[in-house]
């Protein structure tokens, strides 16, 4: 008989800490709870006829032709708007990317300590450059742009473009830093320059990831062109906005739809894309989601010296939807260098340093921060407890149908189609129209804006989990299977140990990207950090503004500087 | 049996009686594995069927495939165990078919073991590990916890996928021993084995599978070492994408 290894502490440790996280998050918990309020006047019944309504205008939407033709036009401009957005974005990416890389400021590095600190003072400037872009919500720049260009497509394009190119610029210069630096050296030792060097030696390897990555900026961007709809720059956005208040619930309906459809081929592209990489991984931030090729893919026969067909489609699709997207909206560049705007520009930034507090003082932005923080947690919270039950009908497992009856698979087939189709739905409407159909039935406070970012995270997380249960390895599930166990308890044994890290991440990376985004909650009536820089932007006090994204900064530093990437999943 | 278009077993036409103590011998990608996971209905055949004490298993409605499995005990290959789960939950995971949901979900808060689990522990030389986490093991030890799952069910049928391939030899006996006596004598056992030797001493029945076909089925004491050169030496180089999963 073999010895018995001895009982480790280890396990015991980890239970331990564990637990001790339940317990901190159990509190936490509690405390966003009782910030927000249990008691008292949460719930307007008076809006229920109007939610009513709204729901109900699902079984009649607006189908004329002048309003289908609205539709459209803003759709293209919706579209419009996220290509361009994210074409400058993967630009300033690829300029951005090796300043950001710690390897390309290390390789060819002189031997000298002076040397290297210097490279080491330059590449901390860079990162920190890059932080302050990407820490701001896209509507914040977009309303502090549209107080310089008034409601211009470029605003929309900027709004978008920079904070995601600071994002993409981070992600990319990590995925240098993972690349194997051996061609790259072995071309440098041999004279060649660095740049080539680098075109030569490390992109081929990274160029995939890369590839992948962008088109899931652009899944991103989508999304974020409708957010930025309400603040006034057009498209589907502004459309849904405008006929949510006139109480036009059919055009929302037709708009919605519009919307979902927009979404939903994003997220197919993006996914097809990554999927077509073969098993590379679709990189955001530090959560790395393995992708592994599908059956199909797996089993097809590769060329090495035949480029991928539906790559090659993607990428020529991409660069040619450049100048239409810019031709669709009708985008006016040199507004950018236009003197009257300049002035309005400088006279603006002057105007917002340096920061000072608003009316409302340190009580006002102590008090924002908590109610900003106290939406976010329970968001994360309702919309993560929601997005797991969901996603086990919505993740198609190809093994298990196969092994079903016609039947039986046509019926869960159906049902995991309608779990997406709901949040496809939950994703597709922008967080400022979930809050104003939430402040129907809610008074005004923290409860709005946490049940507009738990829907919309519903539909984000939801489908995130679907692919983490799908992509994940099903032979544990499969070995509680096969004791008789039932679906939850094969769930619970044998899928949630395999990717509960996994899951815990993405909850935690949302909660991150949720915080931000209450500022886009803000601006419609909600509490918390975005309702006083709404407050101080209808004053036109930028420097007040810019203290409330001083904290917002600050708060979301403190997370990026422990995990980077800020703006992945949205 | 098809997997993406290439057969992975054909006309395996196989009767095993209760009780019955059967080895399915056959090179790496023979098709020993996918014959065991048609068994357990993980895999439905592209045609014919297969019938688990009484019950038909392919395609059976999710109820009936339960009712069957509940009297399943399997044993995988590898990677059948979540890491993040402590000894005694992988093991306890196997009464899961006989257990409500409830007590599953409040058996995964208590990590002290019960009796019965320290003897199956015992009974596979993993004494005093109850409590570690899976993924603090080794891969032979990984294997006994599998094994350790099985025998605390003690079902009247049990199929292990080459259960003491990471073991060495001495405990492989020890281990297999174990899981041929789980139930007494009334216990089927199908065990797909690489060591004919092993299938010698704890079996009755020997299946040699080769190119997903039944090459010979006869009782172990009439197996010869030309049935196993035929067996082994017919296996073509590189046919293992095509058949395993």
């Amino acid at each position: 008989m073999a010895p018995a290894v001895e009982r480790t502490p280890i396990g015991g440790v980890r239970f331990t800490a564990g637990r001790r996280w339940g317990l901190v998050a159990a509190i936490v918990l509690a405390w966003a709870a009782i910030r927000a309020g249990l008691t008292g006047d949460i719930v307007n019944g008076d809006g229920a006829p109007s939610l009513w309504r709204f729901v109900t205008a699902i079984a009649d939407p607006a189908i004329s032709t002048g309003f289908l033709e609205l539709t459209a036009r803003s759709a293209l401009t919706t579209l419009g708007f996220a290509v361009l957005g994210t074409a400058l974005s993967v630009c300033l990416g690829l300029l951005g990317a090796p300043l950001l890389s710690e390897r390309v400021w290390e390789l060819d590095a002189p031997p000298t300590a002076t040397a290297r600190l210097r490279r080491r003072w330059a590449w901390g400037v860079a990162k920190l450059a890059a932080l302050v872009p990407r820490s701001l919500h896209e509507v914040l720049w977009a309303l502090v742009l549209v107080q310089v260009y008034g409601p211009a497509p470029v605003v929309a394009v900027l709004a978008i473009g920079v904070p995601f190119g600071a994002v993409t610029a981070t992600v990319f210069a990590e995925t240098i830093d993972e690349a194997d630096p051996a061609p790259y050296e072995a071309l440098r030792a041999a004279g060649t320059g660095r740049l080539r060097a680098l075109s030569w030696g490390i992109a081929p390897d990274v160029s995939g990831a890369l590839l992948s990555y962008s088109f899931y900026r652009f899944e991103c961007a989508i999304r974020s062109a409708a957010i930025l709809g309400i603040v006034g720059v057009g498209g589907l956005g502004f459309q849904l906005s405008a006929s949510f208040q006139s109480l036009n619930y059919d055009e929302m309906w037709t708009l919605i739809a519009a919307l979902m459809v927009l979404s939903g081929l994003a997220d197919a592209l993006s996914s097809l894309i990554r999927r077509r990489q073969g098993g590379t991984s679709a990189r955001c931030g530090d959560v790395t989601v393995p992708v592994p090729p599908t059956p199909a893919v797996a089993a097809r026969p590769r060329r090495a010296d035949r480029r991928d067909p539906v790559l090659t489609v993607a990428v020529l699709g991409a660069l040619a939807a450049v100048p239409v997207a810019w031709w669709v909206t009708e985008l006016d560049v040199p507004i950018l260098w236009d003197a009257r705007r300049l002035t309005l520009a400088r006279g603006v930034v002057g105007e917002m340093l340096p920061p000072h507090l608003g009316p409302s003082g340190w009580s006002g932005i102590v008090g924002a921060s908590l109610d900003t923080l106290a939406m976010s947690v329970l968001a994360i919270a309702i919309a993560a407890a929601v997005a797991l039950a969901a996603a086990v009908p919505a993740a198609r497992s190809a093994d298990r149908a196969q092994r079903r009856q016609p039947l039986a698979r046509a019926t869960s087939t159906a049902g995991s189609w309608a779990v997406r189709t709901l949040l496809l739905l939950a994703r597709a409407v922008p967080p400022p129209v979930w809050a104003f159909l939430a402040a129907l039935v809610l008074f005004p406070g923290i409860w709005p804006g946490v049940v507009a970012l738990a829907v919309y995270n519903v539909g984000v997380l939801g489908r995130l989990y679907a692919e983490t249960l799908e992509e994940e390895d099903p032979r544990p599930r499969e070995a509680i299977e096969v004791t008789g166990a039932g679906r939850l308890a094969s769930l619970a044994y044998g899928s949630l140990p395999v990717g509960a890290s996994r899951l815990i991440s993405l909850g935690l990376y949302r909660w991150e990207v949720t915080m931000r985004e209450t500022i886009a909650v803000g601006v419609v009536g909600a509490a918390g950090l975005g309702r006083l820089i709404d407050s101080d932007l209808a004053a036109r006090d930028f420097a007040a503004v810019s203290a409330g994204d001083g904290v917002c900064r600050v708060d979301h530093g403190r997370h990026v500087g422990q995990r980077a990437g800020p703006t992945c999943f949205r | 049996m098809h997997y993406g278009g290439l057969p992975a077993l054909s006309e395996v036409d196989l009767t095993v009686r209760a009780g019955e103590r059967v080895a399915l011998l056959g090179p790496s990608g023979a098709g020993k594995s996918t014959l065991l996971r048609l068994l357990c209905g993980l895999v439905r055949p592209s045609a014919g069927e297969v019938w688990v004490g009484g019950d038909r298993i392919d395609g059976a409605s999710p109820r009936r495939l339960r009712r069957a499995r509940s009297r399943l005990g399997v044993v995988f290959q590898s990677g059948d165990l979540p890491g993040s789960l402590r000894v005694v939950h992988n093991v306890e995971a196997g009464l899961l078919g006989t257990w409500s949901l409830p007590r599953a979900l409040a058996s995964l808060l208590r990590s002290r073991p019960g009796p019965r689990v320290e003897e199956v522990l015992d009974s596979v030389a993993l004494t005093g590990l109850a409590r570690q986490r899976t993924d603090a093991l080794s891969g032979g030890q990984l294997q006994r916890v599998a094994v350790a799952r099985v025998l605390l069910r003690a079902p009247p049928l049990i199929l292990a996928d080459e259960p003491v391939s990471s073991v060495d030899p001495e405990l492989a006996r020890v281990v297999l021993g174990a899981l041929v006596a789980a139930g007494g004598d009334e216990t089927t056992t199908i065990v797909s084995l690489h060591n004919p030797e092993l299938a010698r001493r704890y079996c009755d029945r020997a299946i040699g599978i080769g190119e997903g076909r039944v090459r010979f089925d006869r009782p172990v004491a009439d197996l010869t070492d030309a049935d196993l050169d035929r067996l082994y030496g017919a296996a073509p180089a590189g046919d293992e994408a095509g058949l395993r999963r």
